[in-house]
């Protein structure tokens, strides 16, 4: 140090990036490749340990003309004369540039995994399998189970998880984790109680074991999810399937009779033909206004009256003589959409084919009203259907039509939906009235009431 | 399938849709039988079950405007009187104490419910 010279291995110019034997080692050819950000600390590291007198172990940066850096590692010591005056030094250079990124990526990578486990909705652990204490508890575990991880942690952790399972769950699960432990996966699904409000939650648990390089388990890992949600969907659609069964077979049901009823009535097929097909036109066009309907949701009395009228050729707007009037949104019970659409729909074939609506001097009168507490205190619709101008077929001579409408204004909405009916052949044409008992939403908007149909 | 079997028996039927109850009252009466009903609430099937002293077999729909029909065939079984269910559910819909009872899918082939009133009879 009191000269100067320094000698440096080939290995040495390498790493500083210069060719061997390219410039005369010195401490400023040396200072000059160690990154500017690094100078200061690296300076004074060696300065320190040769005013202290203890060894010199630096790492910094050394930044090449060409952009590249490397890592390095220095470690040396100083010679000093009797006076205590630093005369030499000597020390190595390490390039650990491939073990630091090596160590970096690791680091990256596990950071990626923490971040991964902290937004995961689902718990993700980790479990010594020696202890079975948690070494790893993502914050998802606090949203499911209703309890902090600090608390879930202290103590024996095992017991603590154990004891938030429902006792009759909890041999299952030990078990289960058990099995894991002896280098078995498992899937298992238990119910725990929240301590922060008493819900119960269900869990599927995947678990698995991690093997050390002599194959012993050393940990077991753990994913578990909350399932009470799709369990209860899952239940929903089980409900839903089988409904969806009850209907379709009922309505089946219902063609078929319909089929039986109106062959008996019917002269030959091509009559046969043409009635079938405007009943069954008719029961489709109901199906599409149930089907249309949102939960909670109901078909309204005006939405059936006009869907039926304008399905024999009296649209909304271009009524003519016909007059259509009543509250709008009487809300229906479903149950009772089906018989009372087919009823409408005999009573309108029967007008088209001999009554109001198919000779000129007819005039066709429907009214409606909402009574809001009728009989039994539920609200009642009144229909008024009046035909009137018609020239009736003399007393005796065949009868109107197939009497299909009559029985199911006399028989089936009495029988079906607890209608009040009546149906009189006037000498200028038909009377009806419909009186049935509608949904209490109409008033309240709110009450409960089964939407089943049949 | 001989429908004479049903003959001067007496016959519930339990079914809320009246095109249907409408249709097997005809098909019983077609066959013989003395339909009691029907009836299409789970409050008039206990009545008339609770009422009638002489009932040789009921027909039962499983859903009554939404109520199950349950509670009729508890009260059947208690008065030993043979029945056979209708209906468009799966079976899973039916309690385990019913799983022995004859469950005719609809439409219903009354030739089957005739064979399933009989065999327990």
């Amino acid at each position: 140090m009191l000269t100067g010279v320094i000698n440096w291995s080939e290995a040495h110019y390498r790493m500083e990036g210069y060719e061997v034997g390219e410039v005369v080692p010195t401490y400023e050819t040396w200072i000059a490749r160690v990154h500017p950000d690094d100078r200061a600390s690296t300076e004074k590291a060696l300065s320190t340990a040769r005013d202290k007198h203890t060894d010199y172990e630096h790492g910094f940066r050394s930044l090449h003309p060409d952009g590249t850096i490397r890592f390095l590692y220095a470690r040396g010591i100083f010679f000093y004369d009797a006076d205590g005056q630093p005369v030499r030094m000597i020390g190595i250079m390490e390039d650990v540039t491939d073990a630091r990124s090596a160590e970096e990526r690791l680091r990256a990578s596990e950071e990626q995994f923490r971040q991964f486990g902290e937004a995961s909705s689902d718990v993700l652990w980790l479990r010594d399998a020696e202890t079975l204490q948690w070494v790893y508890l993502t914050p998802a575990f606090e949203t499911i189970y209703g309890l902090d991880r600090e608390q879930a942690t202290s103590g024996n952790d095992l017991r603590n998880w154990v004891e938030l399972i429902l006792p009759e769950d909890r041999e299952h699960a030990i078990g289960e984790i058990r099995r894991v432990r002896k280098g078995e996966r498992a899937a298992f699904e238990y119910r725990v109680r929240r301590p922060v409000d008493g819900q119960i939650r269900w869990l599927r648990n995947t678990d698995f074991p991690i093997f050390d390089a002599d194959g012993t388990v050393r940990q077991i890992g753990g994913i578990g999810r909350d399932i009470t949600d799709e369990r209860a969907t899952a239940k929903r659609m089980e409900v839903l399937v089988a409904e969806l069964q009850h209907r379709t077979r009922n309505l089946i049901a219902v063609v078929r009779s319909m089929a039986d009823k109106t062959l008996r009535s019917s002269g030959d097929l091509s009559d046969f033909r043409s009635r079938f097909r405007e009943r069954l036109d008719a029961l489709a066009r109901v199906q599409g206004l149930l089907s249309r309907l949102k939960e909670g949701d109901r078909v309204t009395f005006d939405e059936l009256i006009h869907t039926e009228l304008a399905a024999h050729g009296v649209t909304e707007g271009h009524y003519g003589s016909t007059i259509v009037e009543g509250p709008a949104d009487v809300r229906l019970r479903s149950m009772t959409v089906q018989t009372l659409a087919m009823a409408l729909h005999e009573l309108a074939t029967n007008a088209v084919k001999y009554g109001a609506l198919g000779q000129s001097s007819g005039q066709l009168t429907i009214t409606w009203s909402l009574e809001p507490s009728g009989p039994g205190n539920k609200p009642w619709l009144h229909i008024d259907w009046r035909e009137t101008g018609i020239v009736m077929q003399p007393p005796g001579s065949a009868p109107r039509g197939s009497g299909q409408g009559r029985e199911l204004i006399e028989q089936a909405l009495p029988y079906q939906l607890d209608a009040k009916t009546s149906y009189k052949l006037l000498p200028d044409g038909v009377h009806c009235t419909i009186s049935v008992p509608v949904s209490a939403t109409t008033l309240e908007g709110n009450e409960h009431e089964s939407s089943d149909p049949a | 399938m001989n429908q004479a079997t049903l003959r001067d028996c007496r016959i519930l039927v339990v079914e809320d849709e009246y095109m249907l109850a409408d249709e097997l009252r005809s098909e019983l009466l077609d066959a013989g039988a003395i339909v009691l009903g029907p009836v299409g609430t789970i409050e008039d099937a206990l009545e008339l079950i609770s009422a009638e002293t002489a009932m040789d077999g009921a027909i039962l729909d499983i859903n009554l405007r939404g109520e199950m029909v349950f509670p009729a065939a508890d009260l059947l079984t208690q008065r030993n009187v043979p029945f056979a269910f209708a209906t468009g559910y799966e079976d899973s819909a039916i309690p385990d104490r019913f799983k022995q009872i004859t469950r005719c899918e609809k439409p219903v082939d009354l030739n089957r419910i005739t064979q399933a009133l009989r065999q327990v009879a």
